[in-house]
C-alpha cells in the first residue's frame, strides 16, 4: 500500500543514494548524467505526490515506482564508476522495496530483478568470470532471502494490524449492532406483549359478539356484509352463506319492507350513524322486528372503513305494543258501548219513575176515590215495569257474564209448547188474533232447559201480539230440520224494516211503530232471548217483511245419545269465551273421564276445557270455532286420542289464527309441539313446561 | 180571558194523562199526542198556545218534530212563533256539546229533564206564556 509515507521515504531514498555517490564521485567532479537521473527521480517523486490518493494506492503505479528507482539507482551507479562499492546501496534499496511492496510474491520478483540487474552489471563491469566469485554468488542469495523474509514479516505484521484493526471495527460494528439489536428486540418484546394484550382483547370481544343475544352485522368499505353472528342466523332463519358478501337490501328478501330498508341502506352507504325499527318475516304470530342501529368504525388513519350494525329483537314489545293497541281499542268500544248502555237504561227507568211521580203528585185526598185509583194504578204499573227492566237486566247481565246455567232435560215438544201458547188463548180472543200451534206427532224429545225456553218462547208470542193488529194470526210450530227440532214463532203483523231487522236484538231496540201504545217491554226482550238461545246452541233467526209479518226461528238438539254431551260442551265453550274477553289460554283436554293436567293447569291462569266430544269431532270443533276467538287465544292440546287428530290441529290452527301447542299427543309424534319429554311417565303435564312454552311464544310451524 | 192551550206529546199513557190531569188542574186547555207525526199534525191544525214534546218519541223523535215546526215557522205557516218546551229523560248537561248541537238543531225555548216536579213544570209553562 502506497500513500504519503512511501513518497517521503522515497525522497529521503533519493537524496541519501545521491548524497553517497556525490561524496563518493567528488575528487573526480560530478558527472551530468548522475544529475539528470537526481533531478528525474525528484521530479517523479513531485508527479507522485500530485496524484490522487485513489490512483497512488494502485499496484500499477507501486510497481512502476519500484521499477523505476531500480532503473535509474543502477544506472546511477554505473555512471559513476562506483559500481563495485555498492553492496550497501543495494542492500538498503531492496530493505526498501520490501518495505513497501503489497506481498511477498511482489517483493520476490523484485529482489529477482534487482539481482539479475546486479549479476548483469557485475559481468559488464568485471568480466563474466567475475560473476561467479565467491562474494557475488554469496552475496545473491542472502539478499535474496533477507528480502524475502523482511517482506514476509512485513506482510504478515501489516496483515496482523489488518486484521486486528478489522476485528476491532467488526467489533465495533457488531457491538453497534447488538446495541441496536437489544434496542430492536425490547421494542418487539413491548410489540409482542401489546399484541397478545390486544389479542385476548379481540378475542374477548370476538366471544361477546359471537354470544351476544343482540344481531351484529359488519358490512366492509364496499357495503357488502362481512360479518354476522350466530343470533343473526338463528332469529332471522338465513345462513350467514346466504348474506355475507352481498349489501343490506338482503334484507328484503327475508320480508323486510324496500321503504324500511332504505333508510338503513342509506345510512351504510353514507357511513352514518342511523337508528330504527325494521320488519322481517311478517306473517301470523306478528313476525320478527328488529331495532337496528348503525356506527361507523374509524381506522388508525381516522379513517372509515367498515360500519357495524346492531340490532335488537323487539318482536316481543312489538307484538305486545299491537295487541296493547288493539285491546285498548276493544276496551274502548266496550267502554263506549258500556256507557252508551247505562245512558238508555236510566233513560229506561226514569221514564216509569217519571210516570210514579207524576201519578204520586196528583194523588189529591180531596179528590174522589175514583180518580186517585187512577193514579194508583199507574204508580203500580210503573213499579211493574221497573221491576221489569230490573229483572231483565239482572238475567242479562248473568248471561253476559257466563253465570247463565243451561240445565237441559229431554222435553216432548208438543205438551211443552202447548203449555207455553195456553196463557195467551184468552188474548187471541180478545184481540180477535189468530193463535196456532203446529207441532207434528212423532217428534223427538228436545234436549233443553225447558224454564229457559218457555221464557224465550213466551216472549216472542208476547212480541207477535205486540206486533199484529186485530184480525192478524201467530202461529207456533215445530219441526225436525237438519236433526235437530226447529221451533218457530210467526205473526202476521206489521214487519221489521232491513234496518229494524238488523238492530232487532240490540239491547233496548224497540221497533218505532210497533204499537200506538207504549209496549209494556223493556226493550231487553229479544236480547235475552237471542242468549238463551245460543246457550242451547243455536242461533235466534228472523225473516221478515214490512208489513207482512215477522217470523223467529231457532233450533233445539235432540236428546240423543249424545245430545247432552253436545249441549253441554258448547255450554262449557260459551261460559269460557264469556269468561275471558280479551285473552285466553285455552287447554283442551281431548282425553275423557280423568283429566289430571287440565285440573292442574286450571288452577292457574288457564281454562281448560274437557269432555270434548271425541265422537263428534267435527261437531265440536263447529262450536268451539264459531266462537270469535280470533288472536286471543292460546290452545293448548293436551293429547289428541283420536284419528286424524292432526285435521282438529289445523282446523283450529287456521280457524282461529291463534297460537296452538299440543302436549302429549300419542302416537301422533308428527304433530308434537314440546316433545314426548313434556309429557312424562307417570303421567303428570309440567304445567310449568307449558306455561314456559306459551311464555316464550314458541310456535312451530310444522303443522302449517 | 180564554184558555191557553198546551199541546203534550209523549208516547208513555201514563205519563200523558198524569201531565194532562195536572196540566187541567192548573187551568189550560189539553191536547195529547202519543208520537211524533201526531203532534205535528196536532200543532198545524189545532194551533195550541205551547207545546210539551218528549224526545224519544216512536218514529220522528222531538227534535225532528221541533225541528219541523219551526221550518213551518220560516216557511210562515204560523202567524207567531210556537212555544215548545222538550221533555228528556237523557241529561245532556254533562255533555255541552252535544246539548248545544240538539237545542241548535230543535231551538227549543226550555229543556225540562225528567223526572220533573208538575209546579216546575207549571211555572216554566207560565212565564213563557207570558212572555
Amino acid at each position: 500500500m502506497m500513500d504519503r509515507g512511501f513518497i517521503l521515504l522515497r525522497f529521503m531514498l533519493i537524496i541519501a543514494t545521491s548524497s553517497l555517490l556525490v561524496v563518493e564521485v567528488r575528487p573526480s567532479g560530478f558527472p551530468p548524467l548522475l544529475m539528470a537521473l537526481m533531478a528525474v527521480a525528484l521530479l517523479s517523486n513531485i508527479g507522485l505526490l500530485l496524484l490522487p490518493s485513489q490512483r497512488l494506492r494502485s499496484s500499477l503505479v507501486v510497481a512502476a515506482a519500484v521499477i523505476g528507482d531500480t532503473a535509474w539507482i543502477t544506472a546511477a551507479l554505473v555512471a559513476t564508476g562506483r559500481f563495485n562499492a555498492d553492496f550497501f546501496y543495494l542492500y538498503f534499496f531492496v530493505l526498501f522495496l520490501a518495505g513497501i511492496a503489497e506481498n511477498v510474491r511482489l517483493i520476490a520478483l523484485s529482489v529477482l530483478v534487482v539481482c539479475v540487474a546486479y549479476l548483469a552489471l557485475v559481468a559488464r563491469t568485471y568480466g563474466p568470470e567475475q560473476v561467479l566469485t565467491s562474494e557475488a554468488l554469496i552475496r545473491i542469495p542472502f539478499l535474496f532471502t533477507v528480502a524475502v523474509f523482511y517482506g514476509y514479516l512485513v506482510d504478515r505484521l501489516r496483515g496482523e494490524r489488518h486484521r486486528v484493526d478489522k476485528e476491532r471495527e467488526v467489533i465495533k460494528k457488531l457491538e453497534r449492532h447488538q446495541l441496536v439489536l437489544a434496542e430492536a428486540n425490547e421494542k418487539l418484546e413491548a410489540e409482542v406483549v401489546e399484541r397478545r394484550r390486544m389479542e385476548h382483547q379481540l378475542r374477548k370481544f370476538s366471544r361477546a359478539v359471537e354470544q351476544s343475544s343482540n344481531l351484529v352485522m359488519i358490512i366492509d368499505g364496499d357495503d357488502k356484509i362481512e360479518f354476522v353472528n350466530p343470533p343473526f342466523e338463528e332469529i332471522t332463519e338465513i345462513s350467514a352463506g346466504r348474506i355475507i358478501g352481498r349489501e343490506i337490501d338482503v334484507l328484503t328478501e327475508i320480508g323486510a319492507p324496500d321503504e324500511a330498508v332504505a333508510p338503513l341502506a342509506a345510512a351504510i352507504r353514507n357511513r352514518s350513524e342511523w337508528r330504527g325499527e325494521i320488519p322481517l318475516k311478517q306473517g301470523e304470530g306478528g313476525g320478527v322486528w328488529l331495532a337496528f342501529s348503525t356506527s361507523p368504525v374509524r381506522n388508525a388513519e381516522g379513517l372509515i372503513t367498515s360500519t357495524t350494525v346492531i340490532a335488537t329483537d323487539i318482536s316481543e314489545r312489538v307484538i305486545a305494543e299491537r295487541q296493547l293497541t288493539e285491546t285498548n281499542i276493544e276496551l274502548h268500544r266496550l267502554s263506549q258501548v258500556k256507557s252508551n248502555f247505562v245512558s238508555t237504561v236510566s233513560h229506561e227507568l226514569k221514564s216509569p219513575l217519571t210516570a210514579i211521580k207524576n201519578a204520586v203528585s196528583l194523588v189529591d185526598p180531596a179528590a174522589g176515590a175514583d180518580t186517585n185509583q187512577q193514579f194508583l194504578q199507574m204508580i203500580k204499573r210503573g213499579a211493574d215495569r221497573l221491576n221489569y227492566i230490573i229483572s231483565d237486566l239482572l238475567d242479562m247481565s248473568k248471561v253476559e257474564s257466563g253465570k247463565l246455567t243451561i240445565a237441559a232435560a229431554p222435553v216432548k215438544p208438543g205438551p211443552f209448547l202447548s203449555e207455553i201458547v195456553e196463557p195467551f188463548v184468552s188474548q187471541a180472543a180478545a184481540s180477535s188474533i189468530g193463535l196456532e200451534l203446529a207441532v207434528p206427532n212423532g217428534l223427538p224429545e228436545m234436549l233443553v232447559d225447558a224454564k229457559r225456553i218457555e221464557q224465550v218462547v213466551s216472549n216472542l208470542v208476547s212480541n207477535a201480539f205486540k206486533a199484529t193488529p186485530g184480525g192478524g194470526k201467530i202461529v207456533v210450530s215445530a219441526d225436525l230440520d237438519g236433526g235437530r227440532v226447529r221451533v218457530a214463532v210467526s205473526d202476521t203483523g206489521i214487519g221489521l224494516s232491513d234496518a229494524d231487522q238488523k238492530k232487532v236484538f240490540d239491547a233496548f231496540f224497540q221497533a218505532g211503530n210497533v204499537l200506538a201504545d207504549r209496549p209494556a217491554g223493556t226493550g231487553l226482550g229479544l236480547t235475552i232471548c237471542r242468549d238463551l238461545v245460543h246457550g242451547h246452541g243455536s242461533e235466534l233467526l228472523l225473516e221478515s217483511e214490512l208489513g207482512a209479518g215477522s217470523t223467529f226461528s231457532f233450533h233445539l238438539p235432540v236428546a240423543s245419545e249424545h245430545a247432552a254431551e253436545i249441549v253441554a260442551f258448547e255450554n262449557e265453550v260459551r261460559t269460557k269465551f264469556r269468561a275471558h274477553p280479551y285473552f285466553t289460554i285455552l287447554v283442551i283436554d281431548m282425553e275423557q273421564g280423568s283429566p289430571p293436567a287440565g285440573a292442574k293447569l286450571s288452577a292457574g291462569d288457564f281454562e281448560t276445557l274437557h269432555n270434548v266430544l271425541r265422537h263428534h269431532i267435527p261437531r265440536a270443533l263447529d262450536i268451539f270455532c264459531d266462537q270469535p276467538w280470533h288472536g286471543r287465544v292460546i290452545v293448548v292440546l293436551l293429547s289428541t286420542p283420536i284419528e286424524g287428530g292432526w285435521v282438529v290441529k289445523r282446523r283450529l290452527a287456521s280457524t282461529l289464527a291463534t297460537n296452538l301447542f299440543e302436549v302429549g299427543g300419542r302416537g301422533m309424534a308428527s304433530l308434537r309441539v314440546l316433545g314426548p319429554a313434556a309429557y312424562p311417565d307417570d303421567g303428570e303435564f309440567g304445567a310449568g313446561l307449558i306455561e314456559c312454552a306459551i311464555l316464550k311464544g314458541e310456535r312451530k310451524e310444522e303443522d302449517a | 180571558m180564554t184558555k191557553a192551550t198546551i199541546l203534550v206529546v209523549d208516547d208513555d199513557p201514563d205519563i200523558l194523562t198524569t201531565t194532562r190531569v195536572a196540566l187541567e188542574r192548573a187551568g189550560y186547555e189539553v191536547l195529547t199526542a202519543a208520537n211524533g207525526l201526531e203532534g205535528l199534525g196536532a200543532v198545524r191544525i189545532s194551533r195550541p198556545d205551547l207545546v210539551l214534546l218528549d224526545v224519544m218519541l216512536p218514529g220522528e223523535n222531538g227534535y225532528r218534530v221541533a225541528r219541523a215546526i219551526r221550518e213551518d215557522e220560516a216557511a210562515g205557516v204560523y202567524e207567531r212563533r210556537n212555544r215548545i218546551i222538550l221533555f228528556t229523560a237523557r241529561d245532556l248537561s254533562d255533555e255541552p256539546d252535544r246539548e248545544q248541537l240538539f237545542s241548535d238543531f230543535a231551538q227549543p225555548d226550555r229543556v225540562v229533564y225528567k223526572p220533573f216536579e208538575f209546579d216546575d213544570l207549571l211555572q216554566q209553562i207560565g212565564e213563557l206564556l207570558s212572555e
